[in-house]
């Protein structure tokens, strides 16, 4: 197992060490339900040094990045981030990732654990003058996530962050380090927060560093379980299980967009882009949907009905903590995927009241 | 991993292997899951609690609990006929978590075949169970 630098912080805070993926991380530490609340009441930092990274040096990688991702990295403007997804030629979803503009020769991605030598690969075979830098394994992340997220982080940058917008991408100075650190004003938790890109042997100073800082602020230490209850309740995809995963088979980027509302002014070319053309006008597809039971707890791989029909499965599920609701996210057919469409999730052997839900939207907390 | 040697595990209960305590009140058994039970599941978010009347056979399973990542299914200690259910856990199953002799209790049987009860584990050998293989299932 790789053990990231954080490694032995996490065991005296008392976290419940796994084997994630290849990697030696904590799925807990005093709890999933109080680290959850933790977060969406006041900050909470993770290791998530699992995740990859390229820095992408050179006059065409801004090309590459529009041409292996659905959205346009040529109006990006300098210190901004953009999510987009990798695509196959059939339009389905390789891998989903964000990428971040430091410069019209530089750009610095994040792609997912398990998908890091598949997009390596990808955007190798695709790239023309442009050097891909994968430096995954001796770089660790840091996410800094929670209302006070901003105000935990602030006592150790030289930067104000007040005025940078979510989806920044930053160059930090910390205390106590010479050389900037890339960070980005992003997560996948659903609230405000940074990620903070730093090369190993810097992590658990800054690690260390933020844990204090946050301590005023009730900064709790947050594992990969809270990271997922989190992120579900928000609807945020999770590569390889809400697409291209075993339940939810390949998907489009059409399919994954909530409600069907996908604005097809896609003003470049990339790779899938025509396949996503005709499905668009062919119609018909599934809509990926949140929905939310009365009693019980979704998970994966469970039967959707509608009308004692089967209509779909869950692809990620899970009991939200705060709220105490079970959520399912999953594809349903277009007619169905509307807030209010009461379905039916197959839980063991009873048949749980649900509904699909609206998503609850990202609330800036400056 | 759990420390074995630092749960609880009262000496006036008896255990099964499947980690459900029993406390005998004459003909009728009370039955909840153990500390080890709570802790290896972590927060528990959700209990499906069993009809009263139902007839239960030993060691088979009559209900479950979920945490937030996983479910598990509780195994009754004795053939029985259920006689009464927690029925606060279904709005408060953390009580399994933070008092699972007391307020944490899952359900009353009736037991209909006392000498089954010679079968359950005292305190000592249960914990000594618990630091073998077989129990981490």
């Amino acid at each position: 197992m790789k053990r990231t630098p954080m490694a032995e912080d996490h065991e005296k805070l008392g976290g419940k060490m796994v084997d994630f993926h290849g990697w030696y991380l904590p799925i807990q530490y005093e709890g999933i339900v109080s680290e959850h609340i933790n977060v969406r009441e006041k900050v909470g930092i993770f290791d998530v040094s699992h995740m990859g990274n390229f820095r992408l040096l050179g006059k065409g990688c801004q090309s590459l990045l529009d041409r292996v991702l659905t959205n346009n990295y040529t109006t990006l403007s300098e210190g901004r981030l953009k999510y987009g997804h990798i695509l196959r030629e059939d339009g389905t979803i390789i891998d989903d990732m964000i990428a971040g503009k430091i410069s019209e020769d530089e750009f610095y991605c994040v792609p997912n654990a398990t998908m890091i030598d598949t997009d390596y690969q990808w955007f190798s075979k695709h790239s023309e003058d442009c050097e891909i830098d994968n430096v995954s394994d001796e770089t660790a992340i840091i996410a800094v996530q929670g209302p006070k997220a901003q105000s935990t982080l602030q006592k150790v940058v030289d930067q104000d962050l007040s005025s940078k917008p979510f989806f920044s991408c930053l160059s930090l100075r910390f205390k106590g380090i010479d050389d900037p650190i890339i960070t980005w004003r992003s997560g996948y938790t659903g609230e405000d927060g940074f990620e903070i890109m730093v090369p190993y042997e810097n992590a658990l100073s800054v690690w260390r560093s933020v844990v204090e800082a946050g301590d005023e602020f009730g900064i709790k230490p947050i594992g990969l379980g809270a990271r997922d209850t989190l992120r579900l309740e928000k609807g945020l995809l999770l590569s390889g299980q809400d697409f291209g995963g075993p339940d939810s088979g390949p998907r489009t980027t059409l399919e994954t967009h909530w409600s069907g509302k996908v604005a097809l002014d896609w003003d470049h070319d990339f790779i899938g882009k025509e396949h996503l053309m005709a499905q668009k006008e062919k119609g018909g597809y599934d809509l990926f949907v949140i929905m939310q039971t009365e009693q019980g707890v979704p998970r994966e791989g469970m039967e959707i009905l509608h009308d004692g029909k089967m209509v779909g499965k869950v692809t990620s599920g899970t009991m939200i903590p705060g709220i105490r609701k079970g959520m399912a996210l999953g594809y349903l057919p277009a007619d169905l995927a509307k807030p209010g469409t009461p379905i039916q999730i197959q839980i063991r052997k009873r048949l749980a009241d649900a509904q699909v839900i609206s998503l609850t939207r990202r609330k800036r907390r400056d | 991993m759990t420390d074995v040697d630092s749960l609880n595990i009262p000496e006036d209960l008896k255990y099964t292997k499947t980690s459900e305590w029993v406390k005998v009140e004459g003909d009728v058994i009370v039955t909840g899951l153990t500390d080890f039970s709570q802790s290896e599941l972590t927060d528990i978010v959700f209990v499906e609690l069993p009809e009263v009347g139902k007839q239960v056979e030993a060691n088979t399973e009559y209900g479950n609990v979920e945490s937030v990542k996983a479910v598990a299914d509780i195994f009754s200690p004795v053939n029985g006929e259920v006689v009464e259910v927690n029925e606060a856990l279904q709005d408060t199953p953390e009580l399994i978590n933070s008092d699972c002799y007391g307020e944490g209790w899952y359900a009353k049987i009736k037991v209909s075949d006392p000498a089954q009860l010679d079968q359950l584990l005292a305190s000592g050998p249960y914990r000594e169970f618990l630091k073998t293989e077989d129990a981490h299932h």
